[in-house]
């Protein structure tokens, strides 16, 4: 009887639970599925269609082709490229420094250091006398001017410090009786058992990088020099799929226009998306250095 | 890609310190006036109020800003007519495209670090707060008087052969400060109004409506009889006003959503008149009805071309090219689909229209200025100046010879690479590639080309659209130095202010009381001050 | 510059654990050449870092002087004219100031109240999956929007809003509404906005949660269960309490970030029509900045919204000590 009478609420709950979770499954997922569907119809069809979408309405796969067709995209994903790799490698190495330098325990300006770092978390000079130091130093216009600036985030910093101050200091004590100078500790000690620590401000600078438009849109006036991001905006914000389209085929390229949307929202994301349920572990680990075990 | 070592950047900041001290201790209070006195190499052999020569013998370049011209091609430097202005006036211009969504905030950012390129091509009358007299006094750009009376030869002549062109072009004080965009008249100043499906209204047996009134029964016969969704279109491609901005509909209530001069010669804000509130209780009924574009405020080109070229559309306010563009497209399916123009509305029958899009032949909107820190005015001045001389107004209205165009008894008539285009593109998308008519810029626009060009007959009768607007839009007058800034600041918190308000009053998303409350809020952000400041340029424009 | 309060917890901890008690007897030496001799390598390899702060946050900061000048950048900063606190008091008595200031104040609560709790509901709900690779698998799918865009992202708010859409269609089927634009109706912007936050982030910021359950002890569970209690009643009595400090953590840390709206996406959504609940602080002055032209005024507005970061944060701060003994700095 008791039993009983414990498992029905049990089983609701569980059945709740159940109808929360698919819904959330849902509504994460449909958005995507989507754009997909859209991608793949027809724009007539498409123009015409509220609500929800089944499957594509049609199959047409002009959109993709017409968007493949669009040179900027190209240079939009090589210039992407080039800043998630020349941010990494540039701010995994300031990073490094600056983090090792701060969590040296035993040094006279460490403190003073620390202060002169974090106030540039809460206090910033403003955008534009920030946009008048990067034209001042000639940067504008250059993907140097998306790297520097951005070479170390203060927060990255900051848990990139913690995770060396973690390290059992007997292991710097012994290695410095040793005998071993400051690089020798970095890069023999240091930095090996730090591994988990720096795949993760790796991850999270490609993504910075990878996410990047407001500031491209602020330092890069060279359309070839656009990365994704503003390609992107530019094709979805600003609807510029075209500039000009001929006489008679000005309702259909907009139909199309409305088609090859989607289909550039799908180019652009879908490398990510098959790429990131394999990092998902690092992430994972990201979000928990230092929290759980130190 | 431009990448330089980062060490380089390092060494750069610990040098430019000294410079950035320097320049900076040294302009203060600089004048703007230019460095005429030191004579170029290049033009060192016709100084003297001589023609220049064209190729011009230099091997320096100059760097030109401008908004990405609408074209097909993806950039300036693939359009042959670029490429053709650069050989004939020997000089390589180094572009820089902005594209036209990032224009202000390009244009800002540019000013701010204050360093500006030789060349830069903007609406210098209204697209700086302050206008062209602040731009001058702040040392952004140079007052080209001198340099137009020694250098620029083919633009003295023409402004002396059109007085009423030059009053146009100076500031008060009789500052030169662009090479104007100039328009000859006819479509060039007069090329877009309200548009209507001729066949629905055939088919409904309705007349082209004049009134108000006309319209909302034409309306809502196109709601109800043919099923339109979106009876009247408006595009906003540059505004979510734009529909109205050039006083249509709007001009029915004898105002217009600016500053504007009445009769009497005084200065009002339209917003500010009774007929501003008639004018959005009558949209925000329209829109209500169904009558009105539901998104007519996120309405763009393509947007809008779909619109038209479909049967959702019946009526729009639109560009003749426009019209002719989307006729083409409609009749390859439905021979009786035509557009037929109509009048600018009014409120009584017989009235005639007091507002309607009727350009200055000032074109302020793409006019080239020169920097005042371009090391090379004078070589500038050359450049722009080619395009206003006989040779220049060709290629820039009509292209090269024997590819675009060819000379008929002296008289320029384009070749079927323009009229019929083997790759099948419209006339418009020819011109853009090999000529600088599609878009505005720094050149005379020809008349008798584009009136050539459009298509002409009783449904597409321009004359219809004809309206007094030129009687009481503000003409492309300066305000002072003086004022500048305190305008610049009014005018800027009002604009966005009565957006604001008038859309969320269309939209229904505030009552129509709002406008009450809209008048209290602008006589606080001190409208009255505007119209004096605008008041007293008006004057002084009058006095030229 | 923004950084995100899910991190910081790291930071916090460690500080609180580690930090303190190591820095503490470090020994200070009087006397900087020494320092500097011992640790010649130490201060080589600071230099890169502290040139990066110099170059690319306290110059800008130097230049911030603009804020009380009328700044001409053809007479450089040097020569422009000051006007004092001018742009400020002009700010303050402007038409938009309390609209702005109410607007921050108002995304920044509702990201505060219905942002925090997402991730804290979503972690509960995953936490009562039994099978592994179930589990998984939602969790592989509520990470997923966090590695789209924000460009695409706000495409597909706009998509999924504009009329005859299926969320619009939907609303306006609850509400009665005429199916108009939803980024057209001012009070729905809040909504949008937080929600599309919680779509794209709460499944990411649930992970700090999870882990924190992974370290409730499973015979407590057991115990429970033994004693008759059901799944509802464990949640509420196991798995809430056992979550408490964590969510302590992360709400504090949160309310240090009280004001920081991100005007990124904001711009990317606004319209003149919802600028009355969308336009706030660092949107304007973008705008003031970037579109009028007034560049003094837009820094002193920038100015003004970065002093009152920094006071919530003082004041956070002070709170989270006093009651947590956690302190950031």
């Amino acid at each position: 009887m008791r039993k009983k009478s414990i498992d029905w609420p049990d089983r609701l709950t569980v059945i709740l639970i159940g109808v929360i979770l698919s819904l959330i499954v849902f509504i994460t997922l449909y958005p995507l599925l989507f754009v997909l569907f859209a991608s793949f119809s027809d724009g007539d069809q498409l123009l015409a269609h509220r609500g929800l979408l089944w499957k594509s309405l049609g199959f047409n796969i002009s959109a993709y082709t017409r968007a493949l067709a669009n040179p900027a995209i190209w240079s939009g994903y090589k210039n992407t490229i080039t800043l998630v790799l020349g941010g990494v490698m540039l701010n995994l190495s300031l990073t490094i420094l600056g983090a090792y330098v701060l969590s040296r325990r035993n040094v006279l300006w460490n403190k003073m250091l620390m202060i002169f770092v974090v106030v540039s978390m809460f206090f910033s000079g403003g955008m534009i006398p920030f946009y008048l130091v990067i034209k001042q130093l000639g940067m504008m216009n250059t993907l140097w001017a998306l790297l520097l600036p951005f070479s170390i985030k203060t927060f990255h910093l900051i848990i990139m410090r913690t995770a060396f101050l973690s390290l059992p200091p007997s292991l710097e004590e012994a290695a410095q009786i040793d005998g071993a100078g400051h690089w020798t500790m970095l890069l023999r000690v240091v930095i090996p058992l730090s591994m988990p620590v720096i795949t993760v401000i790796v991850l999270y600078t490609a993504v910075d990088k990878w996410n990047m438009w407001f500031f491209p849109s602020m330092f890069i006036q060279d359309r070839t020099l656009y990365p994704l991001q503003l390609v992107l905006r530019e094709i979805l914000i600003y609807s510029q799929t075209d500039t000009i389209s001929s006489g008679a085929a000005t309702g259909e390229a907009y139909k199309l226009g409305e088609t090859i949307k989607y289909a550039t929202i799908i180019i652009a994301t879908l490398p990510v998306l098959l790429v990131y349920p394999f990092l998902q572990r690092f992430f994972v680990k990201g979000a928990l250095v230092g929290s759980i075990k130190g | 890609m431009t990448m330089k070592k980062p060490a380089s950047y390092l060494l750069m900041i610990i040098a430019l310190l000294p410079v950035l001290l320097i320049n900076a201790c040294s302009n203060t209070g600089s004048s703007p006036e230019p460095a005429v006195s030191q004579e170029p190499s290049a033009s060192a052999q016709n100084a003297n109020n001589m023609a220049s020569t064209y190729p011009l013998q230099t091997d320096q370049t100059l760097s030109y800003w401008l908004l990405s011209p609408s074209t097909l091609n993806a950039s300036i430097y693939e359009v042959p007519f670029y490429e053709e202005w650069q050989k004939r006036i020997g000089v390589n211009l180094k572009f820089s495209e902005i594209s036209a969504s990032q224009a202000k905030e390009s244009f800002s950012t540019m000013l701010a670090s204050g360093n500006l390129p030789d060349i830069i091509e903007y609406n210098w009358l209204n697209g700086l707060p302050g206008g062209p007299e602040k731009a001058l006094s702040e040392g952004y750009i140079l007052r080209l008087n001198d340099l137009i009376d020694q250098h620029a030869p083919n633009l003295k002549k023409y402004l002396q052969e059109h007085p009423e062109l030059d009053k146009l072009i100076k500031t008060d004080n009789g500052d030169y400060y662009v090479f104007p965009f100039l328009k000859e008249g006819g479509m060039t100043q007069q090329w877009s109004g309200p548009v209507l499906r001729k066949d629905w209204l055939t088919e409904l047996g309705l007349q082209v409506p004049q009134t108000i009134e006309d319209w909302h029964t034409v309306l809502t016969a196109f709601k109800s009889h043919k099923g339109s969704t979106l009876p009247l279109a408006l595009g906003s491609q540059t505004h979510p006003l734009q529909g109205f901005l050039d006083g249509a509909f709007i001009g029915a209530f004898g105002v217009i959503r600016d500053f504007y001069v009445e009769d009497d010669g005084l200065v009002r804000y339209g917003p500010l008149e009774p007929g501003y509130k008639q004018f959005l209780s009558t949209i925000r009924q329209w829109y209500a009805e169904g009558l009105i574009d539901p998104n007519f405020t996120q309405t763009d080109r393509k947007a809008l071309d779909a619109h038209m070229t479909s049967s959702d559309a019946g009526a729009t306010v639109a560009s003749g090219a426009a019209i002719d563009r989307w006729e083409q497209a409609l009749t390859a399916t439905n021979a009786d689909a035509v557009f037929t123009f109509a009048p600018y509305p009014v409120l009584n029958k017989g009235d005639k229209p007091k507002f309607g899009q009727f350009a200055w032949p000032y074109g302020a909107e793409a006019s080239a200025a020169i920097a005042a820190t371009s090391t090379n005015p004078v070589l500038a001045v050359q450049v722009l100046d080619y395009a206003y001389g006989e040779e220049g107004y060709l290629l820039f209205n009509y292209g090269k010879e024997g590819l675009s165009y060819n000379l008929n008894d002296g008289k320029p008539e384009l070749t079927e690479l323009i009229t019929h285009n083997p790759d099948n593109l419209s006339y418009l998308e020819a011109l853009s590639i090999y000529t600088h008519t599609v878009n505005p810029g720094p050149y005379i626009e020809s008349r008798e080309l584009i009136d050539n060009l459009a298509v002409t007959n009783e449904d597409h009768n321009y004359d219809v659209w004809k309206t007094d607007n030129l009687q009481h839009v503000l003409p492309p007058m300066t305000i002072s130095e003086a004022d500048s800034s305190e305008y610049a600041r009014i005018i800027n918190d009002i604009n966005t202010l009565v957006d604001e308000i008038s859309l969320k009053i269309i939209l229904g998303t505030e009552s129509l009381d709002a406008y009450d409350n809209l008048v209290k809020q602008l006589e606080r952000l001190n409208i009255k001050r505007a119209i004096e400041i605008q008041q007293s340029a008006f004057d002084r424009f009058k006095q030229r | 510059m923004k950084f995100n309060s899910r991190h910081l917890i790291d930071l916090n901890k460690g500080k609180s654990n580690k930090v303190r008690k190591r820095t503490a007897p470090s020994i200070k030496k009087s006397r900087f050449t020494l320092d500097f001799s011992r640790n010649k390598t130490l201060y080589l390899m600071a230099l890169p870092v502290v040139g990066y702060y110099l170059v690319f946050f306290y110059w800008p900061m130097y230049g911030a002087v603009i804020a009380f000048q009328n700044y001409s950048p053809m007479k450089g900063i040097w020569g422009s004219d000051w006007v004092g606190l001018d742009h400020f008091v002009h700010f303050m008595n402007g038409h938009y100031f309390w609209r702005l200031i109410r607007n921050t104040l108002m995304l920044s609560l509702y990201s505060l109240l219905f942002g925090f709790t997402a991730p804290i509901i979503l972690a509960l709900l995953l936490n009562e999956v039994r099978n592994r690779f179930l589990k998984n698998f939602l969790q592989t799918v509520s990470y997923l929007p966090y590695f789209i865009s924000l460009i695409v992202v706000c495409e597909l708010i706009r998509v999924f809003t504009e009329s005859g859409s299926p969320i619009n269609l939907l609303y306006s089927y609850l509400s009665g509404s005429s199916g108009q634009d939803m980024l057209q109706q001012p009070n729905l912007f809040r909504s949008i906005y937080v929600s599309s936050e919680i779509w794209q982030q709460s499944g990411w910021e649930s992970i700090i949660y999870l882990a924190a359950l992974t370290g409730i002890d499973p015979k407590q569970y057991e115990a429970a269960r033994i004693d008759g209690a059901g799944r509802l009643r464990q949640i509420v009595s196991i798995t809430l309490p056992g979550l408490a400090p964590t969510i302590i953590i992360m709400l504090i840390l949160r309310l240090g970030h009280l004001l920081e709206v991100s005007y990124e996406k904001i711009i990317l959504l606004y319209n003149p029509v919802n600028y009355e609940t969308a336009d706030v602080i660092s949107t304007y002055v973008y705008r003031k900045g970037l579109i009028d032209n007034d560049w003094s005024f837009s820094s002193a507005v920038g100015l003004f919204n970065s002093l009152i970061n920094l006071t919530v944060l003082v004041l956070a701060n002070a709170i989270s000590r006093k009651f947590s003994g956690k302190s950031l700095w």
